[in-house]
């Protein structure tokens, strides 16, 4: 039993010596070029991103930088910090799509990360919920009792049969779902039948049948039994999804805030201006 | 949250007034549902989700809490790893929230990683910990090796490991505290939370022999019960759980899920008390007596059936791993250190365990594998649900960590998927309801999707019921759902088997309705066949560059079915397999949206290889597999 220990061990011994291994700052770099007007915002990130240096400290960029030089040259016997600096050297850094991509959302991630820094008051979250009232409002519900039919020609030929949500015998094709729902919302309704059906069924009329609407399976006939208003959530009941809403809302008007200051500070007008 | 008046006056009038019609017990001081549904709706839900209280999902960067992980099942939008300080960069959601969901977090090291993870606590400054913080993949193997291959704690638990049991003991109140802010005990039972966690046993080298613990209800023992307590024998954590929650805790119960039988180096199903021999009687009855359920897939593959060898099923080799145990994903230094690449064990697959079940049910009089079906995640990001095929971001756990760093195109082993989900059939969104479904086995398993399928069997089961406008009535009225036993088998069985399309207009529809039969002779030999039962070949295919899905299926299938072959007095199981139309794999999907050309190589980006690797897997056929229906004397 102790050899297995042993192995684990070993490995665990590499991938903590591996795992410790850094990577220190490269050689200098030619000088970031001034960023031309006019330009896009992921201009204006990147161009900012390479000003603080991050195409040099971040992890992820070195190791796109690393992993292109060795994909190109397998066999280089350098390592990968070397490897990195030539590959600034050469530009590779302006030129790769995925580093220019990791430089942009690695700017607007350092905003977010800052704006999280500051945790929301209980009025802030109160004041979010309130201005938020629909999306944290729990759903309108119907309880509703529908005929099945495997078609709509099938469906009109029964329309007239059709009387009371409660005389339903020898009325429409099999389904094996029961005939008479419990109360649903919009998104459980159509979660059992398709969401087109679901939404057609929360826009029908009370206590009259309606359609046919067509579901995955077919086509309903449907009576609406009873509706039940949507109501307001407590702030106790969503309070992490109030939270991170607000968190989030914030950290995106701050990096709206950050592209203007930093267009006025490299004084470069929109890609689109005239 | 608790109206507790409401509640008591509510329960103690229902109780009394549906003692006799109520099919399962109610134990809880909750309000009524809304929705009651006699005759019963599926609940879909997800029971094995390792958060960032799992060792091994804290040391690949899943930051996930317990509450988050059940806010995420219930809908709401997570940040997950790679993390750039405190954010994400990733975001993911569920398109379709749960209805349930189990979180299921290693039992081993709650205790150890909360210590590590708490400055000024015992052990903290450890030099353990200090890897644990500074080097968290060596601290995974380093500390899984410890419980695994060692008896007791590290030095840094204290005396007798009192610090970590201690620790283990506030984040076991955490995962609690968190399941019962996520159930919804109001009318509306909108979402229900079990109180779960993980046994992490493993026999011989790395072969898996994990279980998933689901409780009732909120009566559970003070603590987990842990490898580290029982050693890797599952007689001895039965033995746990009857003394600790069915003994000694008032109102507690208790259910046992084993899973990654693919990955068992052929234990899973040998003897739990005496490794190598043959089950006993006792084993048998205590087995089937504490694991009604069994996970038949999941993220690390499937294991409904062995590929190859007996079977003819051509259906079989879906999601198959190409390793036999646990280290098979780590090196491949380890996966041949530890025989993880030699082929998979044909007793290692639940079809196999069902056989065997019959053949030792013929011989001591107990059936110890009387497994109903679940599927699930087994997700180490802590979201539950997340089947997504076409935006799978990968779950970790054996898979490839991404605590920092870049996204890999594919973002993990590509023989790994997003996993599945676990359906019960039951009245109501409640515990005590579905508690009930999953231990009589009204249970089914999908690879992810969502088709409802209904299988009854019995000798007296009405026939026609495809064209009955109250089949379900008459399904329950005449004969057995999934998961039940047909006693006598004098009388030819009739099966009924329905199953609707997922109606998500995303999800592909059916192909066909399959039914296996495992049975077991006179000498004790046992057999499998399959027969197709509805539908058949649709001709639908997929245009593997766009991931578009060609062809027509079927919106629902229906069979009312006999068995051609049935023989009078034969122990027989039967269980409905559903196949989806074709659709693209989660490798497909990554590797379609970077338009890589196999016959160009110029188009195969780094980190794209597998996109044309010989055992590339670009499509794939959704499926759902009910728990069986048993036929015997």
């Amino acid at each position: 039993m102790k050899r297995p220990l042993l192995r684990f061990l070993l490995l665990g011994f590499l991938l903590f010596v591996a795992d410790g291994l850094g990577f220190g700052p490269g050689v200098d770099a030619p000088a970031v070029a001034p960023l031309v007007a006019p330009a896009s915002d992921d201009d204006v990130w990147f161009h900012e991103a390479l000003l603080r240096n991050d195409h040099r400290t971040d992890a992820i960029v070195r190791r796109r930088l690393a992993r292109n030089m060795r994909f190109a040259s397998s066999d280089d016997p350098r390592d990968d910090a070397e490897l990195v600096d030539e590959a600034i050297a050469l530009g590779m850094h302006e030129s790769d799509l995925v580093v220019r991509r990791r430089l942009i959302q690695k700017m607007k991630l350092r905003i977010h990360e800052q704006v999280r820094r500051v945790p929301p008051t209980e009025a802030e979250l109160l004041d979010y919920l309130e201005a938020n009232a629909r999306r944290f409002t729990e759903p309108e519900r119907v309880r509703v009792t529908h005929v099945y039919f495997r078609d709509a020609a099938r469906a009109e030929a029964s329309r007239a049969a059709l009387t009371t949500p409660d005389a339903l015998d020898g009325i429409g094709d099999p389904l094996p779902i029961p005939r008479h729902l419990p109360p649903h919302s919009q998104a459980e309704l159509g979660r059992q039948l398709g969401p087109k059906f679901a939404a057609e069924v929360l826009g029908a009329s009370d206590g009259v049948w309606q359609g046919p609407f067509e579901s995955a399976y077919g086509v309903h006939f449907v009576w609406i039994r009873e509706r039940r208003p949507a109501m307001r959530s407590a702030l106790e009941t969503v309070r992490s999804e109030v939270r991170e809403g607000l968190l989030y809302e914030r950290a995106e008007a701050a990096v709206a805030a950050e592209i203007v200051a930093l267009r006025d500070k490299h004084g470069v007008a929109r890609e689109d201006a005239s | 949250m608790r109206p507790l008046l409401t509640a008591l006056v509510a329960t103690v009038a229902m109780v009394s007034a549906a003692a006799q019609a109520e099919p399962f017990e109610r134990t809880e001081e909750r309000e009524p549902c809304a929705a009651h549904e006699p005759m019963r709706r599926p609940f879909f839900g997800d029971t094995h989700i390792h958060t960032a209280r799992s060792q091994d999902a804290s040391t690949q960067g899943t930051r996930t809490t317990p509450a988050q992980a059940y806010a995420f099942a219930q809908g709401a939008e997570m940040m997950i790893q790679p993390w750039d300080g405190e954010v994400g960069q990733r975001r993911v959601q569920l398109a379709r929230p749960l209805d349930f969901t189990a979180l299921s977090d290693h039992a081993e090291q709650l205790g150890e990683v909360h210590l590590c993870r708490t400055p000024g606590a015992p052990g903290h400054d450890s030099w353990v910990c200090r890897v644990y913080r500074g080097w968290p993949r060596a601290a995974f193997f380093l500390m899984n090796a410890r419980y695994s291959y060692l008896s007791g704690r590290w030095g840094y638990c204290g005396d007798g490991g009192q610090d970590c049991l201690d620790a283990a003991g506030t984040v076991w109140k955490e995962i609690q505290d968190a399941a019962e802010g996520a159930y919804d005990r109001s009318a509306a039972c909108r979402f229900t939370s079990f109180v779960a966690y993980e046994w992490t046993a493993s026999g011989g080298t790395a072969g898996n022999l994990h279980r998933n613990v689901i409780f009732r209800n909120d009566a559970v023992p003070a603590l987990p019960i842990s490898v580290i307590e029982t050693g890797n024998t599952a007689s001895d954590l039965w033995q746990r759980l009857d003394m600790d929650c069915v003994q000694g805790t008032p109102g507690c119960d208790v259910l046992v899920i084993p899973h990654n039988s693919n990955l068992d180096d052929g234990l899973m199903f040998q003897s739990a008390v005496n490794v190598g021999e043959a089950i006993g009687p006792a084993e048998a009855a205590i087995r089937a007596r504490w694991e009604p359920l069994v996970e038949i897939m999941q993220h690390k593959g499937d294991s409904e059936c062995f590929p190859g060898g007996a079977t003819t099923d051509e259906a079989c080799g879906f999601e198959k791993l190409p390793f036999r145990n646990m280290s098979g994903s780590t090196s491949p230094m380890l996966a041949s250190l530890s025989g993880a690449d030699a082929p998979p064990d044909r007793g290692s697959f639940v079809r196999t365990a069902l056989q065997e079940g019959l053949a030792i049910e013929a011989a001591l009089g107990v059936n110890p594998f009387r497994f109903g079906i679940i599927a699930s995640t087994d997700t180490h990001l802590g979201t539950p649900g997340l089947v997504s095929e076409a935006d799978f971001p990968g779950h970790g756990g054996a898979g490839i960590p991404l605590a920092e760093g870049d996204v890999p195109p594919l973002v993990d082993i590509p023989s790994f998927g997003p996993g599945g989900l676990a359906v019960v059939w039951a009245e109501e969104n409640a515990r005590d309801a579905l508690f009930a479904g999953m231990k009589r086995r009204e249970t089914y398993g999908t690879s992810g999707t969502r088709p409802e399928v209904r299988f009854f069997g019995g000798p007296e089961l009405a026939p026609g019921l495809c064209e009955a406008a109250d089949s379900i009535e008459q399904a329950y009225a005449t004969g057995v759902p999934m998961g039940g036993q047909l006693d006598g088998n004098d009388t030819r069985p009739r099966f009924w088997v329905s199953a609707l399309r997922d109606p998500d207009p995303g999800a592909a529809p059916l192909q066909r309705i399959q039914i296996i039969k495992g049975w077991v002779d006179d000498a004790g030999d046992t057999h499998e066949v399959v027969h197709d039962a509805a539908g058949g070949d649709t001709g639908a295919s997929v245009d593997l560059a766009t991931c578009e899905r060609r062809g027509s299926g079927h919106a629902q299938l229906c069979s009312d079915w006999q068995d051609p072959d049935w023989r009078a007095g034969e122990r027989a199981f039967y269980y409905a397999r559903v196949l989806e139309n074709p659709s693209c794999r989660w490798t497909q999907h990554v590797c379609a949206a970077a338009a890589v050309d196999c016959t160009d190589t110029s188009t195969i980006g780094a980190g794209l290889e597998a996109c044309c690797a010989e055992d590339h897997r670009p499509t794939q056929r959704e499926r759902a597999w009910t728990s069986p229906i048993w036929v015997g004397p």
